[in-house]
C-alpha cells in the first residue's frame, strides 16, 4: 500500500514538474501584447500550483492519514457534518482569487484588442493586412500597396512583414470559417463569412519566420490550410512588396 | 382428447422468446436502467476505439492510414458517441437505476414515457452511426455542427443529414427524459423523505434534469434550423444569402455549455456517495453542497459564449466574469469532499479509488479551465490540443473516472453480483497511468500551436514525440477499458454475491436486496435524515450517537456530532 501511495504522489510531482518546465522553456512572445498575456499566464499559473498543492495535498492527507485502520463497524469516526466558519472560508477564498484573475485579465485583454494608432514609435498609422480565409488557403491583401499573395493547399502564402511597426489584420473569409492563428505571435481570430473582424499587434520585435494555420475545422483540407509570416526590417519588406507588385501585378 | 396424466414440467427459467419480448416491452426502470447502460457503454466502446484509431494516426507526421476525409468522420464520430449517446444516455441509466431507489419510490412517474424515451436514444444513436454505412461516409462537421460547414453545399452526404436526425431523435429522448425525472423526483418521495435529506446524488440529478429541460430544446432548435438550411432551401445561417453564421454559435452552445454540466453534475453527485459512504462519515457542508449546485446550474446559462471568444464579436468582459464565477461553487465541492474524507475512516475498495482518480484529474482539468476563462489566455490556445486536453481532463479523467466509481459502487445493486477488485486494480492503474500519458503532453502540444481536428501534420513541426508519447498512452488506456470489459462479463456470471448493502450504504437503495424486487421495496427504513440506511444501521448496533437525526421520542445522547460512538470527547 506504502508503494502505491508513493506512486500517486509521484505522478503528482510528475504533473506539476512538467507544469512548471512547461511555463520556464517556453520562448518570449515577440510582440508587446505577447508579453502581457505570457506575464498573465505566468500569474495563473503561480495560484494554479498554489491551488492545487493546497488541494491535492488536503486529498492526500486524507487519504493517507484517515486510512481504515480495522473493519470493525462499531468503530466509526465523529459524525461532523458542517463547520460554518470553514464553509464561509472555502466559499470566500475562491471568490477572492476569481476577481483578482478577472481584474488582471480586463486589463490585458483592452490592451490585446486595443484599435487605432496609440502605439509610440515611428509609424503611427498601422500597416493594414486584409486576410481572406477561403476551403483550403489564405489571401493576403496589401491595400495601400496594391498587393495580393495568394495561398493554395499545397502552396502555402508566404508573406513579409515590418518589424517595429503596428500592423492590423482586417479578417474575413469567403465560404466557411476559418480561424488566422499564429502561435508564436499568440494571434488567433476567427474568419466568419459576413463579419469583418479586426486585430492589431503593436509591432513585432524580432525578426523571424512565423508559421500560421487555420484552427477552425472546415473541411477537407483543413489541415492544409497553412501560412507563413517572415518579420523583417522596414526597408527589406518595402524592397520584398515592390518585388511582388512587379512579379504579381 | 388428450389427457394430462403426469404433471407438466415447468421450466423455471422463461423461455428465449419471452425473456426477449420481456425486455423489448419492459417499463421497469431497472430494466430500462439496465438497457441504457448497455446501449451507453457499448458506444463508449465504440466511439473509444474510433479515439484510438485517431490516436493511431497522428503517431507520426504526414498521413498514415487514414484518408483526410476518413479522419474527419472519426473526429466527428467520436465526439457524436461520447457525448450524446455515452455521457448523456449514461446519466439516464444512473438515473434510472437509482433515482426512484434513493427516494423511496417503486418505479419512476412515467414509466411508459421510460421506455419510450430509450428506443427513441437507440434509435436515434444508430441512425446517426448508420451515417458510416453510406455512399459518403459519416458526418464530417465535428459535433459542433458549425454553419456554414454544415451545410448541403459544404457537407453534401447524406451522412450529414442522418447524423442531424439521429442526434435530433437522442436529444428529444433526453428532453422527456428530464421532464419524467423531475416528476419522480418532486412527486414520488417516499414518506418522510423531504428535499433536504434527498442524498446529494438526488439532488444534482434535479439541477441536471432542470439544465436538460432547458437546454436541449436549443440544440432541437439548431438541428432543425440546420436541417431546413440543408434540404428546404432555408437560410437561416448562410450569410451569402443574408443568414448569420454567428446566430448558430450562439443557440449551440446556449444548449452547449449546459451541457458540459449536464455531463458533470450526476457524476458529482455519485461520487459524493461514494466518498462519504467509504469515509464512513456524512457529507460535509450538505446544505452548502446543495446551494453550489443550484448556484452552478444558474450560472452556466450565462457563460455559452466563453466558448466563442475568438470569433470577435462576444462581449469578452462579461463572459470572462461569468465563467470565473462559476469556478467557485465548483471549488466549493473540492471542500465538501476533503472535508467528509477529513479524520474519517477511509476505506479504499474500488468505488473510493475512481473516486480519488476523479478528484485529482479534474482537479487539474477544472483548473487549466480558468486560463480558457480568460480571453487574453483563451485566444492562442482555442482550437488547439490545449483545449483537447482540458475537456478531456474533465470529461474523462473526471466524469468518466466517476462514472466508474459509480459502477463499481452501483454494479451489486443492479446485478446482484459484485465486480473483482482484482480485475478494477488492473484496470484503474491501466487507465489513470495511459490517462496522463495521452492527455498531458497534448496539454504542452497546444502551447506549441498543434490545432484541433489535423490529420496530419509535418516533421517540420516538432510535434512528433510529444504526439507519439500520446499516442502510446492512448493504448494503455485502451488495454485498461479491456480489462473494464472483461471485469464486466466476467462478474455478471462469476462475481461474488452482493448481498442487500455490501459496502454499508446510506442511502435507501441499500435497504432493499440486491437487485430489488419489482417494486423495489417491500418495507422501509424510517426516513429522518439524508442517510436513513446508516441511522437503522446504528440503532441496530446500539450506536445512538452516531444516528444523524432523531425519531420522536428517541434521546440523544449528547450534542450531535461531538461525540465518538464510545463516548469520548472528540
Amino acid at each position: 500500500m506504502t508503494s502505491r501511495r508513493k506512486r500517486l504522489l509521484g505522478l503528482g510531482a510528475g504533473a506539476v514538474g512538467l507544469a512548471l518546465g512547461a511555463a520556464a522553456c517556453a520562448p518570449v512572445p515577440p510582440t508587446r501584447t505577447g508579453i502581457e498575456t505570457r506575464d498573465l499566464y505566468n500569474g495563473f499559473s503561480y495560484i494554479a500550483l498554489v491551488v492545487m498543492a493546497v488541494v491535492l495535498g488536503l486529498i492526500a492527507w486524507s487519504v493517507i492519514r484517515y486510512r481504515a485502520r480495522d473493519d470493525d463497524p462499531r468503530n466509526i469516526p465523529p459524525q461532523i457534518r458542517e463547520h460554518i466558519p470553514i464553509e464561509i472560508t472555502y466559499f470566500a477564498i475562491p471568490q477572492l482569487i476569481v476577481v483578482g484573475m478577472f481584474v488582471a485579465s480586463v486589463f490585458v485583454l483592452n490592451n490585446v484588442n486595443a484599435l487605432g494608432s496609440a502605439q509610440p514609435g515611428v509609424h503611427d498609422k498601422p500597416l493594414i493586412v486584409n486576410v481572406t480565409g477561403f476551403q483550403w488557403g489564405w489571401d493576403f491583401n496589401f491595400p495601400e500597396a496594391g498587393v495580393t499573395v495568394e495561398g493554395q493547399p499545397h502552396d502555402y502564402a508566404r508573406i513579409e512583414l515590418p518589424t517595429h511597426r503596428p500592423i492590423q489584420f482586417v479578417i474575413r473569409a469567403r465560404d466557411v470559417i476559418h480561424s488566422f492563428y499564429v502561435p508564436d505571435l499568440l494571434l488567433k481570430r476567427d474568419a466568419i463569412p459576413g463579419v469583418t473582424n479586426r486585430l492589431q499587434i503593436p509591432g513585432i520585435d524580432k525578426p523571424g519566420v512565423y508559421r500560421g494555420q487555420c484552427a477552425e475545422l472546415c473541411g477537407l483540407l483543413h489541415s492544409q490550410m497553412i501560412f507563413y509570416i517572415k518579420a523583417v526590417p522596414d526597408n527589406q519588406f518595402r524592397s520584398w512588396l515592390a518585388a511582388q507588385k512587379q512579379g504579381g501585378g | 382428447m388428450a389427457v394430462i396424466d403426469r404433471p407438466v414440467a415447468i421450466d423455471e427459467r422463461p423461455a428465449p422468446a419471452a425473456t426477449l419480448l420481456d425486455w423489448l416491452t419492459t417499463t421497469d426502470h431497472k430494466k430500462i436502467g439496465i438497457l441504457y447502460f448497455a446501449t451507453s457503454l457499448f458506444f463508449f466502446f465504440v466511439s473509444g476505439a474510433l479515439a484510438l484509431v485517431m490516436r493511431a494516426e497522428l503517431a507520426t507526421p504526414g498521413l498514415q492510414f487514414l484518408t483526410l476525409d476518413q479522419y474527419n468522420q472519426l473526429v466527428t464520430m467520436h465526439g457524436t458517441g461520447m457525448i450524446f449517446f455515452f455521457a448523456t444516455a449514461i446519466v439516464f441509466a444512473f438515473a434510472n437505476s437509482i433515482v426512484p431507489l434513493h427516494i423511496g419510490a417503486p418505479d419512476v412517474a412515467f414509466p411508459r414515457l421510460n421506455a419510450f424515451t430509450y428506443w427513441l436514444y437507440l434509435f436515434g444513436a444508430l441512425i446517426a452511426f448508420s451515417g458510416f454505412f453510406t455512399a459518403g461516409g459519416a458526418a464530417t462537421f465535428g459535433w459542433t455542427f458549425y454553419a456554414p460547414l454544415s451545410d448541403a453545399q459544404y457537407t453534401p452526404q447524406v451522412g450529414a443529414d442522418l447524423w442531424i436526425v439521429g442526434v435530433a431523435l437522442a436529444g428529444l429522448s433526453t428532453t422527456l427524459s428530464s421532464i419524467n425525472f423531475l416528476a419522480t423526483i418532486f412527486g414520488m418521495r417516499a414518506p418522510g423523505m423531504t428535499m433536504m435529506r434527498l442524498s446529494i446524488f438526488v439532488w444534482n440529478m434535479i439541477v441536471t434534469m432542470i439544465l436538460v429541460m432547458f437546454s436541449f430544446p436549443a440544440l432541437t432548435a439548431a438541428l432543425i434550423l440546420t436541417f431546413i438550411d440543408r434540404n428546404l432551401g432555408g437560410h437561416f445561417f448562410e450569410p451569402a444569402a443574408g443568414g448569420n453564421a454567428v446566430l448558430f454559435q450562439h443557440i449551440f452552445w446556449f444548449f452547449g455549455h449546459p451541457e458540459v454540466y449536464i455531463v458533470v453534475l450526476p457524476f458529482f453527485g455519485m461520487v459524493t456517495e461514494v466518498i462519504a459512504t467509504f469515509s464512513r462519515k456524512p457529507v460535509f457542508g450538505y446544505t452548502g453542497f446543495v446551494l453550489a449546485t443550484i448556484l452552478i446550474g444558474a450560472y452556466s446559462f450565462s457563460v455559452w459564449a466563453h466558448h466563442m471568444f475568438a470569433t470577435g464579436v462576444v462581449n469578452g468582459p462579461f463572459f470572462m466574469a461569468t465563467s470565473f464565477l462559476i469556478a467557485v461553487p465548483t471549488g466549493i465541492k473540492f471542500f465538501n469532499w476533503i472535508g467528509t474524507m477529513w479524520r474519517g475512516k477511509i476505506i479504499l475498495k474500488m468505488p473510493m479509488l475512481w473516486a480519488l482518480g476523479f478528484l485529482s484529474m479534474f482537479l487539474i482539468g477544472g483548473i487549466t479551465g480558468m486560463y480558457l476563462a480568460s480571453p487574453p489566455i483563451d485566444y492562442p490556445v482555442t482550437d488547439t490540443y490545449y483545449v483537447v486536453a482540458h475537456f478531456h481532463y474533465t470529461l474523462l479523467g473526471g466524469s468518466v473516472f466517476a462514472a466508474f466509481a459509480g459502477l463499481y459502487y452501483w454494479f451489486p445493486k443492479i446485478t446482484g453480483r459484485m465486480l473483482s477488485e482484482r480485475l478494477g486494480h488492473w484496470h484503474f492503474w491501466l487507465s489513470f497511468i495511459g490517462f496522463n500519458l495521452t492527455f498531458l503532453p497534448q496539454f504542452q502540444l497546444g502551447f506549441d500551436g498543434m490545432v484541433r481536428r489535423i490529420a496530419n501534420y509535418l516533421p517540420s513541426d516538432h510535434w512528433t514525440t510529444l504526439n507519439l508519447l500520446s499516442s502510446a498512452g492512448s493504448g494503455i488506456l485502451g488495454a485498461g477499458m479491456v480489462f473494464f470489459a472483461v471485469n464486466i462479463l466476467w462478474s455478471l456470471r462469476h462475481g461474488k454475491v452482493a448481498g442487500p448493502d455490501p459496502w454499508g450504504g446510506y442511502t435507501l437503495e441499500w435497504a432493499t436486496s440486491s437487485p430489488p424486487p419489482e417494486h423495489n421495496f417491500h418495507s422501509l427504513p424510517p426516513i429522518r435524515s439524508e442517510r436513513p440506511v446508516w441511522d437503522q444501521r446504528m440503532r441496530e448496533l446500539g450506536l445512538v450517537g452516531a444516528v444523524t437525526a432523531y425519531q420522536e421520542g428517541e434521546e440523544p445522547p449528547g450534542e450531535l456530532g461531538d461525540r465518538n460512538p464510545r463516548g469520548e470527547q472528540t
